[in-house]
């Protein structure tokens, strides 16, 4: 039943925009200023005034600058807090390129591994296409992250710093994944030719060195043992000689990844609550760590929040950022635009429709470093964000709870604070999670 | 069997990497400077030095700003420069923004149609997922411009000019794919309802209405009629009055659309050579005149392109700019970068795999406007761009015949320019091309 629009369509759309009420001074607005400018509502701002009850000690802001790392910078942010607290070191930071450098090397692998699993089957199978759209990219999981620290430990700024290409990532992009594409064709030649997993494996350790070789160029060659020097806030010297990225680990931040698990907010009939999930093709270190995520409802999962920063700890989270926000004034609040006014039209949507009719995914993970209960109830949220100090209060954003509601999809908690019910699920069902498509929204943080 | 690197893989690996020559010295200098400033070949400069054998009179180059209408600007540049030869203006330009305007409400009747026919299937279905990620958008073909010039005309860009939203469409795009899936939601639950079909087709017209109203938000209210002034080069004023977008389009340009043929060249296994392909997903004006692609050898793709600016035509041609590309000096080259050499490793791919392998994508389509020809051979090729006049040289790229061969998707020319056989060719039933084809 092919519909084309008609000339009487466009008489009728005429007079029903000359009979809506206004509408010749919005588009003058609109046309002169944009959807954005035209329905920002200032009331949102002195709503957002940052004020919070609970607000934790962090110091000065990163900045990820032109690449899609903010899962590495989130999750290093969190550790460095308490860190920062322990050794009381103001503003120190832990290195996002040394992580950044082992991240693409194990996404490599990763990426090989999976042209090999999927080499049956053809050119232009959906799963085949979705590798080869983006063999690697910067983005990533906690679990990710975990998964790198358990392997390769981790090193202060100062012994691996940033580079042109981290901190600017789309040429050493490109360039890998020509390669990573180019090996995909050998590899699924080899499969197709007969030859042997023995082989097989010869050449792919050849291509990963070859990997290796391009990454050490981009980023720099990677610290094996260093010694660590700081002046602390008292401004006393100290050295630390001989550490290995394991050994500063282990004495500097400690942390039992392990307690640490993932928990989302997917009201999709796909999804039920209380249950572990995963995500098919989407990790990094082969044999390392997988990602796992819980589903839980949305009261449950911000009471879990709000336990954590109440016990004085910080909050990895994951969210659409880009969704009723304002980058340089730091807000993010459904309120922010009235756009739905502006233009007389419902475009009312609920969140689960969102995730299943493609409107919104994960896009960017930050830190949640305070909020705002009054009687009880959270109102707004202090977020630490990693895009420099020029944005926001110092590089510091305000989050309504409205917000949180609708466009914050996982936090990642320390188990202690999950009730025993669900502590139960999050043991008996890691081994048998429920493995979500590659391309489900729920994975979207770590693969575009 | 999967293998995780060991520990010993890494002590390997970097005992490798002492072996390769210089590559401390390589090391610091990608690091600091960045791969592609280090890997440049600045015998590129050379070799695109902007003098061509043909080269025909266009004038001052235009602007799409952060939109993705290049497609459009590409389109309207071949007409533009028809007019100013005809009517001798120079650096006259058609209003991009009022086919913009209509672009958008056809690829929204587009989208209702799409999730009307896939309507049973399941959200997660491939191709309904597909519609959902870009309900709508800026981008185009030839074909797509040459619908919407078919059905609505075309006005003088002082008669309907740019808006904030024409020069930057994020923010339109994001609320009109928040409203067009609010629509889909709506008409997936009228199919599941059993609703009739006149219900459905009333409420996709309401739908269509209010598009319409964002749309003239956005872009202003479509220019209906007009009067056409301007002063050509020789300083004479000219006044005509009361024109339509039809009449000024028919009495104007004297191109016949339905003349040209979009010729790609595909080597990838699943296309073969002498074959006319169609595209029904971006179909964007619902019965209007549809995309067909025809697909030739390679060499074909060339000898059409240098006989149609023999014949003092411009080309529209569809490419993967941002392959080997130096957008401020405006050079296009084969390994421009040359990153093979750099890492020690082959980064050369051939044009199918690259298809095959979404190495290569269409994202660009610009004007060729001249070529260079030794004894009959093209070395180099005149590009008009729509990235304004502070890149390359004054707007105009340089691309080596080299790129061309690489990088160059499709080219728009004359059906008679095509032998008798092939011409046959257009007759053919069209294949079916599925809406994530890499040549999409």
């Amino acid at each position: 039943m092919v519909q084309s629009i008609t000339p009487e369509n466009i008489k009728q759309f005429k007079a029903d925009f000359k009979a809506v009420p206004q509408s010749n001074t919005i588009k003058n607005s609109i046309t002169n200023n944009g959807f954005l400018a035209s329905s920002q509502n200032t009331d949102s701002k002195a709503a957002m005034d940052p004020v919070f009850s609970i607000d934790l000690t962090t110091g000065a802001v990163a900045n990820q600058k032109q690449s899609g790392r903010c899962w590495m910078f989130a999750a290093l942010n969190t550790m460095r807090h308490s860190l920062q607290a322990e050794f009381k070191i103001k503003d120190f930071e832990l290195s996002q390129n040394y992580t950044n450098f082992w991240d693409k090397f194990e996404k490599s692998n990763y990426f090989y591994e999976n042209v090999l699993k999927t080499a049956d089957l053809p050119i232009g199978d959906r799963k085949v296409d979705f590798l080869m759209t983006t063999p690697q990219q910067d983005g990533g999981q906690w679990d990710m992250l975990c998964a790198l620290i358990e392997k390769y430990g981790i090193v202060p700024k100062s012994v691996m710093p940033e580079t042109y290409n981290s901190e600017k990532s789309s040429e050493l992009n490109s360039v890998l994944n020509l390669k990573l594409r180019k090996d995909a064709v050998a590899l699924r030649q080899l499969v197709a030719d007969g030859v042997s997993a023995t082989d097989i494996q010869v050449k792919k350790d050849a291509m990963l060195t070859e990997v290796y070789r391009m990454l050490t160029y981009a980023l720099g060659a990677v610290p094996t043992e260093f010694d660590f020097e700081y002046r602390d806030d008292d401004k006393n010297y100290h050295i630390d000689r001989n550490l290995t990225p394991q050994t500063f680990y282990e004495k500097y931040v400690g942390w039992q990844l392990a307690d640490y698990v993932s928990i989302i907010n997917s009201p999709t009939d796909d999804k039920p609550y209380n249950h572990l999930y995963t995500v098919e093709m989407l990790g990094n270190v082969v044999g390392g760590r997988e990602v796992r995520h819980l589903n839980l409802d949305i009261d449950t999962f911000k009471q879990l929040a709000i336990k954590q920063l109440q016990a004085g700890e910080s909050v990895w989270f994951g969210s659409d950022v880009g969704q009723s926000s304002d980058r340089k004034l730091g807000i993010m609040d459904t309120e922010i635009y009235q756009q739905a006014e502006m233009l007389d039209m419902d475009l009312s949507i609920s969140k689960g429709q969102r995730l299943d009719y493609g409107e919104s995914l994960m896009t960017h993970a930050m830190v949640i470093t305070g909020v705002d209960l009054v009687e009880g109830q959270p109102t707004k949220w202090k977020v630490e964000n990693s895009w420099g100090d020029k944005v926001g209060t110092k590089g510091y954003f305000v989050m309504s709870d409205s917000w949180f509601d609708e466009f914050v999809y996982q936090i990642v908690i320390n188990k202690r604070f999950l009730p025993e019910n669900l502590q139960k699920v999050e043991t008996d069902e890691q081994d048998k999670p429920t493995v979500l498509a590659p391309w489900d929204p729920m994975g979207a943080l770590a693969s575009r | 069997m999967t293998q995780e690197i060991t520990h010993q893989n890494l002590i390997k690996m970097q005992a490798d990497l002492k072996n390769v020559a210089q590559s401390n010295t390589l090391r610091n200098a990608v690091m600091t400077n960045g791969i592609n400033a280090v890997s440049q070949r600045p015998e590129a400069a050379v070799t695109l030095d902007p003098t061509y054998s043909i080269d025909l009179p266009t004038g001052d180059v235009t602007f799409q700003k952060k939109s993705g209408r290049c497609w459009l600007f590409a389109t309207l540049n071949t007409l533009r420069h028809d007019f100013e030869q005809k009517y001798n203006v120079k650096n006259f330009e058609l209003s991009q923004n009022y086919l913009s305007f209509w672009d958008r409400i056809e690829k929204a009747n587009l989208f209702y149609e799409k999730i009307l026919a896939t309507a049973t299937k399941p959200l997660t279905d491939r191709e309904v997922a597909f519609t959902l990620t870009g309900p709508d958008f800026d981008g185009g073909q030839w074909d797509n411009a040459v619908a919407l010039i078919q059905k609505y005309g075309l006005v003088p860009k002082t008669a309907m000019p740019e808006t904030y939203n024409s020069e930057l469409t994020t923010e339109f795009n994001s609320t009109l794919n928040l409203k067009l899936r609010t629509d889909a939601i709506q008409l997936r639950q009228l199919v599941a309802d059993g609703a009739d079909a006149a219900t459905i087709a009333q409420t996709r017209t309401a739908f269509l209405s209010e598009v319409y109203r964002l749309s003239v938000y956005a872009f202003g209210t479509p220019v209906e009629t007009f009067d056409f002034e301007y002063r050509d080069d020789d300083k004479s004023y000219h006044l005509d009055q009361a024109l339509t977008p039809m009449t000024f389009y028919q009495k104007y340009f004297d191109r016949n659309f339905d003349d040209y043929i979009t010729v790609v060249s595909s080597p990838q296994s699943s296309k073969q050579y002498q074959q006319l392909y169609s595209l029904e997903s971006q179909n964007t004006v619902v019965e209007g005149h549809p995309m067909r692609l025809l697909n030739l050898a390679p060499n074909r793709l060339k000898e059409l392109a240098i006989e149609a600016l023999q014949n003092k035509e411009t080309i529209w041609f569809g490419n993967d700019v941002l392959a080997d590309l130096d957008r401020p000096k405006g050079w296009l080259d084969r390994n421009l970068y040359d990153y093979s050499s750099l890492f020690d490793i082959d980064l050369t791919m051939p044009k199918d795999q690259r298809l095959d392998y979404r190495q290569g994508v269409v994202s660009h389509a610009m004007t060729l406007t001249g070529v260079n020809l030794v004894e009959g051979q093209p070395t180099k090729w005149k590009v008009e761009n729509t990235w304004s006049d502070k890149v390359g040289t004054k707007g105009y790229f340089s691309m080596s015949d080299a790129w061309f061969d690489d990088y160059v998707y499709e080219v728009v020319v004359k059906k008679a320019s095509l032998t008798t056989e092939e011409q046959a060719l257009l007759n053919q039933n069209p294949v079916a091309l599925a809406p994530w084809d890499a040549l999409q």
